[in-house]
């Protein structure tokens, strides 16, 4: 009973604030006036003006991209609306925080507001769009018109908590706006590599009844979706964090691994974040690389054989467009493992001094292991990013996690070559390994039947993993994949083992 | 046999028979260049020794041997407390600030948060590199960097301190406030072992140790 009332007293809470919150901007009538006007009259000026543009540029025009203008009217009257709520309203609501109110109470009546202030602006345009051409599909229109102001809203809030003076964060909203509206889908090709991660590139192709043809498997309203969902959790994390005020921290003992690790990767992920020309490194490298298979790959049909339910079938394919989801990895492996030798080599003389000064080689190791995981990640998801606007896999999960194993792989032999080798012979063969196996053993183009060295280098299992995920329909290599997972483990042992007996100091006997 | 030990009292640290050879070249070429040769050597509380010796003649092997960054071949090594050591050149991350050496350090050491930053406070003021708290190691001079180096080893106020040529790249005002460091650390029984090549230095110490031939000698 108590509980309930607490629920209930709660919701009640969280709708309190929304209604003041919304009181408060309904107090400024230049507000309500925005949120009705520009909406009407962008509508009516614009829309039949940017549906010629559009057909002019190569886009569909007409009716459709009519309708799209109510989109991007309730999106950049959202997104205006959320920036000033998260800036005026950034004092007052750590106060209210600091004054008991539960973070996520005022972070769910923050975005309810800013979510109604959108559906004010959003409900104006529909409306003039209604009265001024008609509305074909109203439940489509209505829709994408919502997953536009929540995008724009998240775009509001992030802009609110980056850039403090007004002038720079409107422009700068305008800007993305800009961006996105006239460099989008509806002024154009749907094709256009480029343009596929613009924020409401799937709504506005979902909106307008254009089918992009590179949605995969969750197709545009999937995409469409993903992006809306994401919007709402990067306004959520804003909020809390623009309203978060500070709490006493929970302390480890001092001296125990928890201290000694968490401080450990705290430390490591800062000295890899200020390695600038490794960050522009590890995302230029993938892109260029993954880019260029696409013109250089030569335009014929290729074979694979794979297992597919419990049998050999022979796939078929087109070489160009698998050819980047195959280089990928090889992108993928050459970094991964020239990260973690020079994470490890950098460290090498810092990380002895540490450990004679009191830090357990475990920590010790568990923050170099971390600081290479993160990057190694870090350059599988822009490779796969990249990749993905090239190619399309039958499996995509199973896809990423493949080029994960590759990257984790790859990081610790990079541990290994560095140790055993140093900077200079180690950077030869942190390159020719990855190379060697990946790009010549396991590739389908080179060797059709794959030879007894191929079933004996590090990238084998998850290759052939990669393989029945880019081009088959359900999963049939689990032989493989516990190989793969072998090779992960013996890597970290050894990796283990030489990082003891390399970081570890020798033990003095007490008095 | 050559002894090397304080006149009276207990030991903070005793190395004893301690041998060390280094190998060089190419099987069959290899060959073993003996460096230390069985040296003795002990630190009683409250004492500053310093160890002095020519170029080559293992000051930096024997100190990393106390210390155990350098496993001995012969001998044997022990010790009380603590031990805080200052190689001979500055070893930190390139990419992390002085202040995020000495919170690295301070969990190194088991210290507590709040000590640890009024030790590092401390030390900032003894030194006077306060201003370069939040600058990454990278972009620190000779000097400072020196400080962080010698900060790093003072930080947790060990029992034992083994210091490499500390004050190799200090001013002179720098330097003299180094010896006031060791003077506070000398008063409150910490013990002090410093190889140094100055001669001024001499009247400083309370005793000091010469390698020569591989072998501590007094001098």
């Amino acid at each position: 009973m108590t509980t309930r009332m607490a629920t209930v007293t709660t919701r009640m809470a969280t709708a309190l604030f929304t209604r003041r919150f919304l009181v408060a901007a309904a107090r400024n009538p230049v507000n309500v006036m925005m949120l009705v006007l520009v909406p009407v009259v962008f509508v009516v000026v614009a829309d039949g003006a940017l549906a010629d543009a559009a057909e002019l540029l190569g886009g569909k025009g007409g009716p459709a991209t009519q309708t799209a203008t109510a989109g991007w009217a309730a999106g950049f009257i959202a997104a205006i609306a959320m920036y000033f709520q998260v800036r005026a309203a950034r004092a007052t609501d750590r106060r209210l925080v600091l004054a008991g109110l539960a973070p996520a109470r005022l972070v769910g009546a923050r975005m309810a507001a800013g979510l109604a202030l959108a559906l004010v602006a959003a409900a104006a345009s529909l409306a003039t769009l209604a009265a001024r051409t008609g509305i074909d599909n109203p439940g489509r229109a209505v829709a994408g018109t919502l997953m536009y102001a929540v995008i724009y809203l998240a775009t509001g809030a992030l802009i609110g908590a980056l850039v403090a003076g007004p002038v720079n964060g409107t422009v700068l909203i305008l800007f993305v706006w800009i961006l996105d509206v006239f460099f989008g889908a509806a002024f154009g090709s749907a094709d256009r590599v480029g343009t596929r991660a613009l924020p409401t590139h799937f709504v506005t192709l979902w909106m307008t009844d254009l089918p992009s043809r590179h949605g995969g498997r969750i197709g545009d309203l999937g995409w469409s979706l993903a992006w809306t969902a994401a919007a709402i959790t990067v306004s959520w994390t804003v909020i809390t964090r623009t309203s978060r005020i500070a709490r006493p921290r929970r302390r480890s003992a001092p001296g125990s691994v928890v201290y000694q690790l968490t401080t450990g990767v705290r430390m490591g992920l800062r000295e890899v974040g200020r390695n600038r020309v490794l960050w522009a490194l590890l995302v230029a490298v993938p892109t260029v690389f993954v880019l260029l298979t696409v013109p250089t790959t030569p335009k014929h049909y290729q074979t694979l054989a794979l297992p597919e339910a419990g049998r050999t079938i022979t796939v078929r394919f087109w070489f160009p467009d698998t050819h980047p989801g195959f280089m990928a990895p090889t992108a993928i492996a050459s970094l991964a493992a020239l990260v973690g030798l020079f994470t490890v080599l950098d460290a090498r003389s810092a990380d002895r001094r540490l450990a004679l000064a009191g830090f357990r080689p475990g920590p010790l190791l568990a923050s170099r292991l971390a600081t290479i995981a993160f990057s190694a990640l870090l350059t599988t998801a822009v490779s796969l990013a990249v990749t993905a606007a090239v190619f399309d896999a039958r499996q995509w999960g199973l896809y990423i996690a493949a080029n994960t194993l590759i990257a984790l792989t790859y990081g610790l032999i990079g541990v290994l070559i560095g140790s055993l080798l140093g900077r200079v012979g180690g950077v030869f063969i942190a390159f020719l390994i990855p190379f060697l196996d990946l790009g010549i053993e396991q590739s389908p183009m080179l060797n059709p039947e794959l030879s007894a060295l191929a079933h004996a280098t590090p990238g084998y299992g998850a290759s052939r993993v990669l393989y029945d995920a880019a081009l088959t329909p359900s999963f049939d290599e689990t032989g493989p994949l516990l190989i793969a997972f072998a090779w992960l483990g013996g890597l970290l042992l050894a990796a283990v083992v030489l990082f003891r007996h390399t970081a570890a100091p020798s033990r003095h006997a007490p008095h | 046999m050559s002894l090397a030990g304080p006149p009276l009292g207990g030991t903070v640290l005793e190395a004893f028979g301690i041998e060390k050879a280094y190998t060089r070249g190419v099987w069959p070429l290899r060959r073993r260049l003996p460096v230390l040769r069985g040296v003795d050597l002990t630190l009683g509380p409250g004492e500053v020794v310093g160890l002095v010796g020519e170029n080559g003649s293992g000051k930096s092997t024997l100190m990393k041997i106390l210390v155990g960054a350098l496993a001995a071949d012969a001998g044997r090594v022990t010790h009380t407390g603590r031990l805080g050591y200052c190689p001979q050149e500055p070893v930190v991350y390139e990419r992390l600030t002085c202040d995020e050496h000495f919170e690295l350090f301070g969990r190194a050491y088991a210290m507590a948060e709040e000590g640890e930053r009024r030790a590092r406070r401390s030390l900032y003021a003894a030194l006077g590199f306060e201003r370069y708290a939040a600058t990454r190691t990278d972009r620190l001079s000779g000097g400072t960097l020196a400080k962080l180096n010698l900060g790093l080893a003072l930080l947790a106020d060990p029992e034992v301190l083994l210091l490499d040529e500390p004050y190799a790249g200090f001013d002179f005002d720098t330097y003299l406030r180094f010896w006031d460091l060791v003077g506070e650390r000398l008063k409150a029984g910490r013990s002090v072992l410093i190889i140094s090549h100055f001669v001024t230095d001499e009247e400083r110490f309370d005793r000091i140790v010469q390698l020569r031939d591989g072998r501590a000698v007094p001098r």
